[in-house]
């Protein structure tokens, strides 16, 4: 079916339902106009005939008061108004409109000429004097009368029943009329809705179909065609959308799947992006934290068990300085080979940040698997090659938790395995070192926090200080030098100044604190001055700043600060200082002795003692360690004394013998010719204002004496 | 035809008065018949009765249609007889039969009033009407409490053609007999109104 044909039936129907209805209305109007027009003629037939009525009244007054009242002069007007009713009589029997018997009307007409004769006859009697005629007469013509009232009231009746009929059959017809065009109304409105239901249901719903179709496609892509009645022209529609949509969706569906495949291929670039380390490409710290939650609720689970290691590298920093970023880049992936080998398919390894790195290895491991585990790291990155295979290993510090023994949640497996692998960085004299967990590092821990917020008030207040211990020449014992030894009157008591220091060195505080203490010394080594002292003063460096801090810029500030002359300036420095980073602590040594500073080797003979190293830096002085003298009374001592003199004199550098404790150990070192004596023999460190003192009396005493100052 | 009961010379002399009267009087519109069998008929214990002529000129005509309120046909002028009924216990009652121009011809209806203007009732002495021998004076007036001129126009409606509604309420009559009942109440208070003047 074609919307032509759905509108035109709808149409038709309307136009049919129309043309009835104004037919009907018509017919009904006319018909309402007929019988208004007869009830109009019957009216009219009411009025001749009450006019009738009335004449024929008149005209029996007439004739009572000719008759019965001797009024002959009315006999005239008596016989012309008879002669005009008879005259009206005829017209309304010729009359076509005459509603009612013609029978009465003849007898009313008949009644008329009776009268006329009664009266005629009355008229020309002598009625006046016959009372008895005259009562004949009047008899005579009341039964002329009867008969004409009697047709009267014949037709009066007939007429008031046709008009009654007639009103009632009017007043029926215009109800009925009313009605009928109400009917016609509610005919022609259900037609109308009739159409309108018709057009809805064959054209307005496959549209409605059609448009929630291609909704519906505009979401999915595809169209469901489901117009499957309807008019021709909305199913060719429907088909041709169909086809189109179908063809758009499935380009569209090529497009998502195309756009889906790049997202995904997006989110796992930037999930690997966020979960891999740039720098060497293995996971980075976010997939190890999601690795360690999963293994945590795995292994709660499960009830299993792993370990977690914090991997750091030992003078990282050092690396990154002296030979450039991209050798510790290199050393970086390095690692990170060497961990992920290690570790295999028992658990992950990632990059943390900076040098650390973070291993996840399950199951547990019991010694001596993980002594074993944890010297393939250390040999491992003992043999890495980095800085284009110039350089060979790397010392790491590792700490070790194990999960659940040492924790159950990750913040608190991760504090412990770092504060593992800080014990074991701190504790290390020398190379790798690792540690596991054990709950009293974490006492030792908040220990030191605790006593690293006082180190940095006590930074703060100036309340440490210096003591001197006097350093003598060994030939004049006179006061040459003094060693600055750090003391902390208001400070906690079971703590030692080497603790200090470490805490100094590990918490970043010990620049400061070397300021302090410099600036101290310069300042005392211009009391001297002022007191016509030229004692040089030592002061300990640590082999941290000595090597990471740029001391020798520190070192000016303080001088220039004082206004002293830096030859006074002795910085003593271990021997560990030359660990690793040789090229570095060299540059240091030159600059320093540059500006006048002298070198002075401490407690020489412990360490690393490289002779090479001695060779190459030049140090201005050695000072033999304690150890040594202690056993200097003894035969091999004496050699091993003589040893060090014959060393010192062969690189060009001058001795120090510290920790002369007795006569006979000082009597030794000047045969020796040890250049200078230092040990509580002489003096114990002193505040300096009594090593000023101590000074100035020193210059009183002879040459060649050995004499215990104090 | 006369009917002589109790006092026959007196009657009789009434109505040869009348009847000699008559022509001398031009054409009075008045009754067409003999008022004696109707005397006899309305008051039987009658013994004797009078009679006496009233001349309604044109005068008395505004006067009465002033009274009234209800046109007198100009035939109505002239010389009208009123009877005098006397019983034995001396009361007077009039009889005054008068003609009414009705749809039926001329209609004589008879009506006694006492002296003191109270009407009696009245008879048909002359009446082509089918109804007027259901209609009569008892049964009509049966529930009206007063009769008298003013009670009577109370009957009918302003325009003195129909029955008021308190007309419709009061008076008894067979139904279709609307219009003679209209023409005897007309009738009634002209005949009172027309006594009254002349007591007066």
């Amino acid at each position: 079916m074609r919307i032509s044909h759905v509108l035109l039936a709808p149409i038709f129907l309307v136009s049919i339902v129309i043309m009835i209805s104004s037919y009907a209305v018509y017919y009904g109007n006319q018909t309402g106009k007929n019988l208004e027009y007869q009830y109009q003629t019957l009216n009219d037939n009411e009025l001749r005939f009450n006019a009738l009525a009335a004449e024929y009244s008149t005209i029996l007054v007439f004739a009572d008061l000719i008759v019965g009242s001797d009024q002959g002069f009315l006999i005239e007007r008596y016989q012309n108004q008879s002669k005009v009713l008879r005259k009206q009589i005829k017209i309304v029997l010729l009359a076509d409109n005459w509603c009612c018997s013609h029978t009465d009307t003849v007898n009313l007409h008949s009644s008329l000429i009776t009268m006329e004769g009664v009266i005629a006859t009355a008229v020309s009697s002598d009625l006046q004097t016959n009372p008895a005629l005259q009562t004949e007469y009047l008899n005579r013509l009341d039964d002329a009368a009867v008969v004409g009232l009697q047709s009267l009231d014949n037709i009066q009746v007939e007429v008031k029943a046709l008009i009654g009929a007639h009103s009632l059959l009017l007043a029926e017809s215009r109800t009925a009329y009313r009605f009928g065009l109400l009917g016609l109304g509610l005919i022609d409105l259900i037609a109308i809705i009739g159409s309108w239901i018709w057009v809805s249901t064959h054209v307005s719903r496959p549209v409605k179909t059609l448009v929630s179709a291609s909704n519906k496609a505009f979401i999915s892509g595809h169209f469901h065609n489901t117009n499957n009645t309807g008019p021709v022209e909305l199913k060719t529609l429907s088909n041709a959308f169909e086809r189109l949509t179908n063809h758009l969706g499935d380009q569209l569906e090529a497009e998502r799947n195309k756009v889906k495949k790049q997202e995904l291929e997006a989110r796992n670039e930037l999930w690997k992006l966020a979960h891999t380390d740039v720098l060497t490409q293995g996971p980075n710290r976010s997939q190890f934290n999601q690795t360690f939650q999963e293994l945590i609720a795995k292994c709660n689970a499960n009830k299993e068990t792993f370990d977690i290691f914090i991997v750091d590298i030992n003078e990282f920093k050092s690396i990154n300085d002296t030979l450039g970023h991209m050798a510790g880049d290199e050393l970086l992936v390095a690692i990170t080979q060497v961990l992920e080998k290690v570790v295999g398919d028992n658990g992950l390894s990632a990059r943390l940040g900076g040098d650390e790195f973070g291993l996840l290895v399950t199951p547990a491991m019991q010694e001596p698997a993980l002594e074993d585990f944890i010297k393939n790291i250390i040999d491992g990155c003992n043999v890495l090659t980095f800085s284009d295979g110039m350089r060979h290993g790397v010392d790491v510090s590792i700490g070790v938790a194990t999960f659940p023994h040492d924790a159950k949640d990750i913040g608190s497996l991760l504090k412990a395995a770092d504060t593992a692998m800080y014990r074991a960085k701190r504790d290390s004299v020398a190379g790798s070192c690792w540690l596991h967990y054990l709950p009293q590092m974490d006492t030792e821990r908040q220990r030191r926090a605790w006593l690293r917020n006082l180190v940095a008030a006590g930074i703060e207040n100036k309340e440490f200080e210096l003591y001197c211990q006097p350093i003598i020449d060994a030939s004049t014992r006179k006061v040459v030098s003094g060693e600055c030894l750090l003391r902390w009157p208001s400070g906690p008591e079971h703590v030692t100044i080497p603790e200090i220091i470490n805490i100094a060195e590990t918490s970043g505080l010990i620049l400061e604190l070397t300021v302090e203490i410099l600036e101290q010394a310069c300042s005392f080594i211009a009391a001297l001055e002022a007191h016509g002292l030229s004692t040089s003063v030592a002061v300990n460096i640590s082999a941290v700043q000595f090597k990471y801090q740029n001391i020798v810029s520190i070192l000016k500030a303080a001088i220039e600060k004082s206004n002293i002359s830096a030859d006074r300036l002795v910085i003593e420095i271990t021997e560990s200082v030359f660990v690793g980073s040789f090229a570095r602590v060299k540059q240091t040594f030159s600059e320093l002795q540059d500006l006048g500073i002298d070198i002075a080797i401490d407690d020489f003979g412990t360490g690393y003692s490289s002779l090479n190293y001695l060779n190459e830096l030049n140090a201005d002085w050695l000072k033999i360690d304690q150890s040594f003298i202690n056993n200097i009374d003894k035969p091999d001592g004496e050699r091993f004394v003589y040893a060090f003199t014959e060393l010192s004199r062969a690189v060009g550098t001058k001795m120090v013998a510290e920790g002369v404790e007795t006569l006979k150990q000082l009597q030794i070192l000047q045969k020796l010719n040890v250049e200078r004596i230092q040990g509580y023999y002489i003096s114990k460190p002193i505040p300096k204002a009594e090593f000023i003192k101590f000074a100035l009396n020193s210059q009183q005493v002879r040459t060649g004496s050995v004499t215990k100052l104090r | 035809m006369l009917m002589l009961k109790k006092n026959h010379i007196n009657r009789g002399l009434a109505i040869g008065i009348l009847l000699m009267s008559a022509p001398l009087f031009a054409q009075p519109f008045c009754s067409l018949r003999d008022p004696v069998s109707i005397i006899d008929k309305m008051v039987p214990q009658s013994d004797s009765f009078r009679s006496s002529v009233v001349n309604i000129n044109n005068k008395m005509r505004n006067e009465l249609i002033a009274e009234t309120g209800i046109t007198m046909h100009r035939q109505e002028l002239g010389y009208h007889t009123l009877y005098h009924v006397h019983d034995t216990g001396e009361s007077e009652t009039i009889i005054h039969v008068r003609p009414e121009a009705t749809r039926w011809g001329i209609t004589e209806i008879a009506w006694s009033i006492s002296s003191d203007g109270q009407i009696i009732g009245y008879e048909f002495q002359r009446c082509r009407a089918r109804s007027c021998d259901d209609l009569n004076s008892a049964s009509l007036f049966a529930n009206v409490p007063v009769l008298d001129g003013a009670s009577l126009a109370k009957l009918l409606g302003d325009d003195h053609k129909h029955l008021s509604p308190q007309g419709l309420e009061q008076l008894t009559f067979p139904a279709g007999s609307d219009a003679l009942v209209v023409s005897v109440i007309r009738s009634g208070i002209k005949a009172a109104a027309l006594i009254k003047h002349t007591n007066s």
